[in-house]
């Protein structure tokens, strides 16, 4: 059976810099918050990764903090910043296509009363003329993320940032940037436009279970795990040092490489090329304006996603669904809300990149989509 | 004065000359059981109780807990075994008192006087020893009507015991006292449970799960092996059967009436797992279904399915609702694997509007297109299948 890897926007393999940095973290078993010989030595790997990751960010040490995850980082930036901003305003305007740990974090928040207004993000694109519309009242919050989860689209965040001075609405901007950091050319962007980014380090080949979030100097959160005040009092909890050690070297490791962008748009669009060559009219391609290098948005025809990617996984392919084949499980939002139709949402496949792809991989992959579609096509 | 586990069986004590033969079954599967525990335990029988003791190094806590999964038991008791003279039971409850206790506020004494030739009665018992339970704890006091802890002793034949109250054991009758069962398992919710109610009545159950990849997913079947493992549970082993049903359906759709795909895969699901019971000399089919609650599940349906075998269908779920099945899934832990969001079976193939009115003839007219022998036999060919302990 092969064994091939598509899945990078669900997570990624750790780099072989991860791992050392991880397993010699393990050995520094001390509390970071100890002040003792073996705390310290714990504190400085901590101290040592956030400066190399506010490095690649663009942004001061003290402005990045350490978190469980994207999700969390997402659930911190957006009730903690309701909340501190809350007799401001309770209006927060985010899109139709965000990642469920935003979405689901927003619905909250509208059980708590606040009012969330969702711009279109049909083709991929951000609505400008709905944003600036949006923006005509006092605004706490704006949430959009930088690269789209499932198609892929990168949304632009100079734009809104634009809007929201030109409006005067007073908002603060939080991007989820879980997809994109690293990801874009431009690495400083997040931070010149953004007041919160979240990121998080396994989908830049570091560990699970460890998140970050870039806090603007002077930006007011309130935290929602309380505890010995860890992080600058935004989220207690002792740090995760081994996770944390490898998100810093994985990161070390991407900045490293200066084409490693390059190298993973180049496969993407070979993808692209071989699956359309091999499939011809059998396969649509969701082409955002602007997308990011690593995701790859497709639906075959008449095969749903579901028994692809069973068929794929048989193979030793991992990709992943867009959605689900089942009638009762809800319908992708997101999907929708780029205004695929209905039979490409129900047959929408997400291939996504990491730089350990080859080209060789892609030539078997376009293979077996082309044997899926022959065989299992109804 | 030791710590006992005590066992208290059910229906079985109403059995007459063959008890020995049930009893010897349920002290095997607590045996096979206690395997499981740390340090070594002795059983004892009597007076239709079986009494657990264990070593020095013997982990009752985790013997405890084995004991709730043993079918044929009613109720499981922790206590303390002592000497049949109050002198010894006054000292075991002052010793261990705080134990039945718990930090409860409130309690009663029980005696059970088995053994007549006790010198006090069951009311001189409880009134000595519920005095010795108000002088030795404090902020306690006697509440007949609602005691927070039933403090209960004992006095059987070999000696006296005392406990705080049992729990309901697992139920029904001995495993492997009924024989065995082919469970048609599927990842839903109905067919554990189903499974379950039929093998507390002391049926050894094997199961086979019809998958159809790549139609279904490996996570749909590593759904089924985890709620194969919770009826195995119980049982102590089972075995589960996979065979694949994607040949079957693609002939079916290829070639027959789109609102009867479900009743003709159902047919030979059926005739398929008649086969494997054969085979295994299960003397039975168990299915999860419950009269109307899809199309394929009314009377004529189900008389459709079961027309294509010669063994007994057992559907323990057919008088149950819905939420009836969902509660004893949750009480036996399926439900919450079962709610996992991988289907069994693709929306794909199943029909729009499905003939809920079905009649043999049509069936049969049906199948007239397909080469039934052949698709069943291949799919038997392909079977693989897993013990589970």
């Amino acid at each position: 059976m092969l064994d091939i890897y598509f899945d990078s926007a669900a997570t990624t393999k750790p780099c072989q810099a991860a791992v050392e940095a991880a397993v010699k973290a393990m050995e520094e078993y001390g509390n970071p918050s100890s002040t003792h010989f073996r705390g310290l030595a714990a504190r400085r790997i901590i101290e040592n990764a956030r400066g190399i990751i506010a490095d690649a960010l663009g942004c001061g040490a003290d402005e990045f903090i350490f978190t469980g995850s994207g999700s969390e980082s997402n659930n911190l930036a957006i009730i903690g910043a309701a909340r501190a901003r809350r007799r401001r305003s309770n209006v927060i305007v985010s899109t139709d296509s965000e990642h469920p740990s935003v979405e689901k974090t927003l619905e909250y928040l509208e059980s708590e009363g606040f009012q969330v207004i969702r711009l279109s993000t049909k083709g991929g694109k951000l609505d400008i003329n709905e944003l600036r519309e949006a923006l005509k009242q006092k605004v706490a919050l704006v949430s959009i993320m930088r690269a789209n989860n499932e198609t892929g689209a990168l949304y632009d965040i100079a734009a809104v940032r634009r809007e929201i001075e030109n409006s005067g609405c007073g908002a603060l901007f939080h991007c989820d940037a879980v997809q994109g950091f690293l990801k874009t050319q431009n690495r400083g962007e997040l931070t010149r436009y953004c007041d919160l980014v979240s990121v998080s380090a396994h989908k830049i080949n570091a560990l699970k279970g460890c998140g970050g979030l870039y806090v603007k100097k002077g930006t007011r959160l309130q935290p929602i795990i309380w505890g010995g005040g860890h992080e600058r009092g935004l989220r207690s909890g002792t740090e995760n040092t081994p996770a944390i050690a490898a998100f810093g070297a994985a990161c070390r490791d991407w900045l490293s490489q200066k084409d490693r962008v390059q190298a993973i748009t180049a496969l993407r669009d070979y993808a692209e090329q071989r699956i359309l060559k091999e499939l011809g009219d059998k396969v649509a391609i969701h082409r955002p304006p602007e997308r990011v290098c690593a995701i790859l948005s497709l639906s075959l025809a008449g095969v749903k996603s579901e028994v692809a990617l069973n068929y794929l996984s048989g193979e030793g392919i991992c990709v992943s669904a867009g959605s689900a084949c089942s009638s009762h499980q809800k319908e992708n939002r997101v999907l929708y809300n780029f205004g695929l139709k209905k039979e490409e949402v129900d047959s929408a496949l997400r291939i996504s990149f990491s730089h350990m792809n080859t080209k060789e991989e892609i030539d078997l992959l376009a293979e077996y989509l082309k044997k899926a579609v022959d065989k299992l096509a109804r | 004065m030791k710590e006992v586990i005590l066992l208290k069986y059910g229906e079985m004590v109403l059995k007459g000359l063959n008890k020995n033969y049930f009893n010897s079954l349920l002290i095997k599967r607590v045996r096979n059981l206690l395997k499981e525990a740390d340090g070594n335990f002795t059983l004892d029988y009597s007076q239709s109780t079986l009494c657990i003791r264990g070593d020095e190094n013997a982990d009752m806590d985790k013997a405890y807990s084995l004991m709730k999964k043993v079918f044929g038991v009613s109720t499981i008791c922790r206590g303390i075994e002592c000497e049949k003279d109050m002198a010894a039971i006054k000292k075991a409850l002052i010793e261990h008192g705080d134990r039945f206790l718990m930090g409860a506020k409130t309690f009663k004494c029980t005696a059970k006087r088995s053994d007549k030739r006790f010198p006090l009665n069951s009311m001189q018992i409880c009134a000595e020893c519920g005095e010795i339970i108000l002088e030795n704890f404090d902020g306690v006091s006697v509440d007949v009507n609602d005691p927070e802890v039933n403090i209960t002793i004992e006095i059987r034949d070999r000696a006296a015991f005392i406990h705080g109250g049992g729990e309901k054991g697992a139920c029904g009758m001995p495993v492997g006292s009924n024989g065995k069962a082919l469970l048609l398992l599927s990842g839903g919710i109905d067919s554990p449970v189903a499974g379950y109610m039929v093998a507390k009545r002391g049926v050894f159950v094997d199961a086979v799960y019809f998958e159809s990849p790549p139609y279904t997913s490996e996570a749909a079947k590593e759904k089924v092996i985890s709620l194969a493992k919770k009826i195995g549970e119980y049982t102590g082993r089972i075995y589960l059967h996979f065979v694949s049903v994607t040949e079957i359906q693609q002939a079916i759709m290829d070639n027959c009436e789109e609102k009867l795909f479900t009743l003709l895969l159902r047919r030979f699901m059926m005739r398929i797992a008649e086969r494997i019971a054969d085979e295994i000399h299960a003397g039975a089919l168990v299915t999860g279904e419950s009269i109307g609650q899809v199309a394929s599940q009314t009377m004529m349906a189900l008389n459709v399915t079961d027309s294509v075998v010669n063994m007994p269908v057992f559907r323990p779920c057919i008088g149950l609702d819905k939420d009836e099945i969902v509660t004893r899934a949750r009480s036996i832990g399926t439900f919450e694997i079962s709610s996992l969001p991988y289907d069994d079976c693709c929306s794909l193939f199943t029909p729009k509007h499905p003939n809920t009115r079905p009649t043999e003839d049509l069936l049969i007219e049906a199948e007239k297109k397909l080469d039934v022998e052949g698709l069943i036999e291949r799919a038997l060919a392909g079977r693989t299948y897993i013990k589970i302990e």
